[in-house]
């Protein structure tokens, strides 16, 4: 871990705007199986799926807003809200469990004195639990929006969290 | 010019494997040495991760872990030449820890250039398609079937009474899915397949729809794993450019192709039909069997749902032979089985052996015991859903019967060890709770029963005295006993393994005794 040299990339998301959205929409083939694609696309762009957008999937998959409704609460995976610029996601899986995973987000969630699905606004930290990132026997493990971190100890957390500071001020 | 491998692999990316070569390439420009470097796949000793190899007079000679700061160390020693470093680890087939698998699944991974078609041909690749083009669609399923392999995923149901069902339906339209959703913790097989020999499953999925008479295949991966996607990604575009996927491939009738659809963070969509609700878009949640998928799949067509390892395993059957393939393995447990390593372990893994060894050889002699230099406290087999065995269980030796007669199931293979400062009611807690948040919310027990699991264990944890622990215990039992006989799928039905396991290790750690009610079933776990 201490062998980085680049820096953690930051999240740039597009500010949510319906007519933006809508358009982006017109690319997408209106088969309901590819609802889930569109889901991951409009959270990729702008970082979550504002409920805004619910009556125009409705609409364009021909499905009820109940429906679309349905499928984003049921995925651990979209979002409802803007994310920070740095979205952390700390495995609460066994293996990690094994390697010291509870104190470590005892320490992550003390040190941003937030619980798990919070922002910290002045870090721009997002937290998040994760279920077994698959990289188990290098535990444990956690990312920081698209990077993988393993064999976390507490000493790199801090270091993690300084750097994310120092960030900042970029 | 010396050829250098380093992994495009997700632990060794964790491990800094971009880094380290880009270091290497600069150090090795600055002395005017030429290097040409090759991504393979991963060998599975995530222990020795980034695990650096390099040809030397047709050998390859491995060096690892490798951090940035060695580099400069390597060149010094002349690493380009196989000098001697103390991270030199010598001729990659003489190190014990690879001697000691049998390969065949992973036959590849790791030696050869994971996107590269040439090597993969070179190595046995297609080897199994190409005879399956000339066989009858019968006899590719009986070869499956003659060969004994069962689903990797979970359920280890027989492959080829699966294909066969799917192919004797009459459908205008059949469907081939991958489930490659590998949602148990503590597993990362599926992945390092993918990564390292991502042509083995679109071969094997091939096979599959020759062998049925499916067009149309679709890979589910889960979101977690982002670098296998970009790999499953260009092995899907270099396939279809040079014909192994699309329309009349090597030439024949068969048409099949493949597209690749990412999840969204549900444990449960790694059920079948949980799976192909998703697919279809919709919510995750369980379908009622029957129909089986085999009949009424995706989109109410004939479908084979089988794990990436199932799939990954059937060209070299085609390609060898179902007796070569079934002459591994014992009892009712045929061929080889990719068992992961993982959790407090001082050499974490992917170990390839035949069905048969004990968990302790697995343990032991692959492992290295624990990471941490204490006694194990427990291991956990078989995912969330398995159940957790005491250091004094491990002669249990590795096949289905043999787990499930010990209490267990082996599921996909995963072994996650604990030290001795585990503590067994946390792990309990956690089975329930993992339960109560991936519930696809269906039945009751399991979408509620879980939630008053964690809260009963909490009771059991603070209970203040004996005959209120007792009663607690027997309300912990009464919950199992529902939660196994009213959920509709393995979620709800299996949770009780690991929490019944665990309570039952907290209560030998505690008391020293066990419950009455309980002894005979610990006596019958004696191997
Ligand atoms: C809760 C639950 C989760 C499952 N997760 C997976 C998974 O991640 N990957 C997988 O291959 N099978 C998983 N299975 C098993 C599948 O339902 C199914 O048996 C399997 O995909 C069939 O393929 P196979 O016969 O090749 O094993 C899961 C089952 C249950 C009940
Ligand atoms: S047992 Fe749980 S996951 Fe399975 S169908 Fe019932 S509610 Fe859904
Ligand atoms: S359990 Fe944490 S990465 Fe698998």
């Amino acid at each position: 871990m201490l062998d980085r040299t680049h820096t953690i990339p930051k999240n740039r998301f597009e500010d949510w705007h319906l007519e933006k959205v809508s358009s982006l929409l017109k690319n997408f083939d209106n088969e309901e199986h590819n609802l889930i694609d569109v889901l991951h696309f409009f959270q990729r762009t702008f970082g979550y799926i504002d409920k805004e957008v619910i009556p125009l999937l409705a609409k364009f998959f021909n499905l009820s807003r109940a429906e679309i409704h349905g499928v984003i609460s049921f995925y651990h995976d979209f979002r409802q809200s803007k994310p920070a610029s740095y979205i952390l996601k700390i495995c609460q899986a066994e293996s990690c469990q094994a390697m010291g995973s509870r104190k470590l987000t005892t320490e992550l969630k003390a040190a941003l004195d937030i619980d798990f699905h919070e922002t910290n606004n002045e870090a721009d930290i997002t937290l998040e639990p994760v279920y077994c990132l698959g990289n188990c026997s290098c535990s444990p493990n956690l990312t920081i929006n698209s990077q993988l971190f393993s064999r976390v100890t507490s000493d790199h957390l801090k270091q993690i969290l300084e750097e994310l500071k120092n960030a900042q001020h970029d | 010019m010396t050829k250098i491998y380093l992994p495009r692999e997700t632990t060794a990316l964790s491990l800094n494997v971009e880094e380290v070569i880009s270091v290497i390439r600069k150090e090795a420009s600055e002395r005017s040495l030429a290097i040409e470097v090759i991504r393979n796949g991963s060998r599975g000793a995530a222990w020795l991760e980034p695990l650096l190899e390099m040809d030397y007079e047709g050998e390859r000679i491995a060096y690892g872990p490798v951090r940035t700061t060695d580099v400069k160390g390597l060149f010094d020693a002349n690493f380009l030449n196989a000098g001697e470093h103390k991270l030199k680890l010598g001729p990659i087939d003489e190190i014990s820890w690879f001697k000691q698998q049998q390969r065949l699944t992973f036959q590849r991974s790791g030696k050869t250039e994971a996107l590269s078609l040439e090597d993969y041909s070179e190595f046995d690749g297609f080897a199994g398609l190409k005879n399956a083009l000339t066989l009858k669609s019968s006899d590719i399923i009986k070869t499956v079937l003659n060969s004994g392999l069962r689903g990797r995923g979970g359920a280890a149901f027989p492959t080829g009474i699966k294909w066969q069902t799917v192919a004797d339906a009459e459908a205008d339209c059949k469907y081939i899915v991958c489930n490659a959703d590998e949602g148990d913790s503590g597993t990362f097989s599926d992945r390092l397949l993918m990564e390292g020999d991502p042509f083995c499953l679109i071969e094997g999925m091939l096979i599959a729809g020759l062998a049925v008479g499916a067009e149309l295949g679709f890979i589910y991966l889960r979101s977690e794993y982002p670098l296998t996607k970009k790999i499953l990604e260009e092995a899907i575009t270099k396939a279809r450019e040079t014909g192994y996927l699309g329309s009349n491939i090597l030439e024949s009738d068969f048409n099949f192709d493949i597209r690749l659809h990412i999840g969204a963070g549900a444990y449960i969509c790694g059920e079948e039909t949980s799976l192909l609700e998703s697919l279809e878009g919709k919510r995750g949640q369980i379908r009622f069997k029957p129909p089986l998928p085999a009949l009424e799949g995706l989109h109410g067509k004939p479908t084979v749902v089988n794990n990436v390892i199932t799939f990954a395993s059937v060209p070299i059957i085609l390609s060898k032979g179902a007796n070569y393939y079934a002459n591994f393995g014992q009892g009712k447990s045929f061929g080889t089985m990719p068992f992961q390593l993982s959790g407090n372990i001082k050499q974490g893994g992917l170990v390839e052996l035949p069905f048969g060894l004990s968990l302790r050889e697995l343990i032991e002699n692959f492992g290295g015991g624990t990471h941490s230099g204490k006694p194990i406290g427990a291991v956990q087999i078989g995912g969330p859903l398995g159940a957790y065995f005491s250091g004094e269980q491990l002669d249990t030796t590795l096949d289905y019967e043999n787990f499930s007669a010990a209490g267990g199931m082996l599921g996909h293979g995963g072994v996650v060890v604990f030290d001795d400062s585990i503590d067994y009611l946390d792990q309990a807690s956690f089975a329930m709770e993992f339960c109560a948040i991936e519930s696809c919310g269906k039945c009751t027990p399991c979408r509620i029963g879980s939630v008053r699991g964690v809260e009963v264990i909490d009771r059991i944890r603070n209970s203040k005295d004996q005959s209120d622990q007792d009663n607690q215990y027997e309300l912990l039992e009464d919950l199992c006993d529902t939660l196994e006989d009213a959920s509709l799928c393995a979620m709800g039905g299996l949770t009780p393994m690991p929490v019944r396991s665990a309570v039952k290790l907290h209560q030998l750690s505690t008391q020293g005794i066990v419950p009455e009610t309980e002894q005979e079933e610990v006596q019958s776990n004696e191997p």
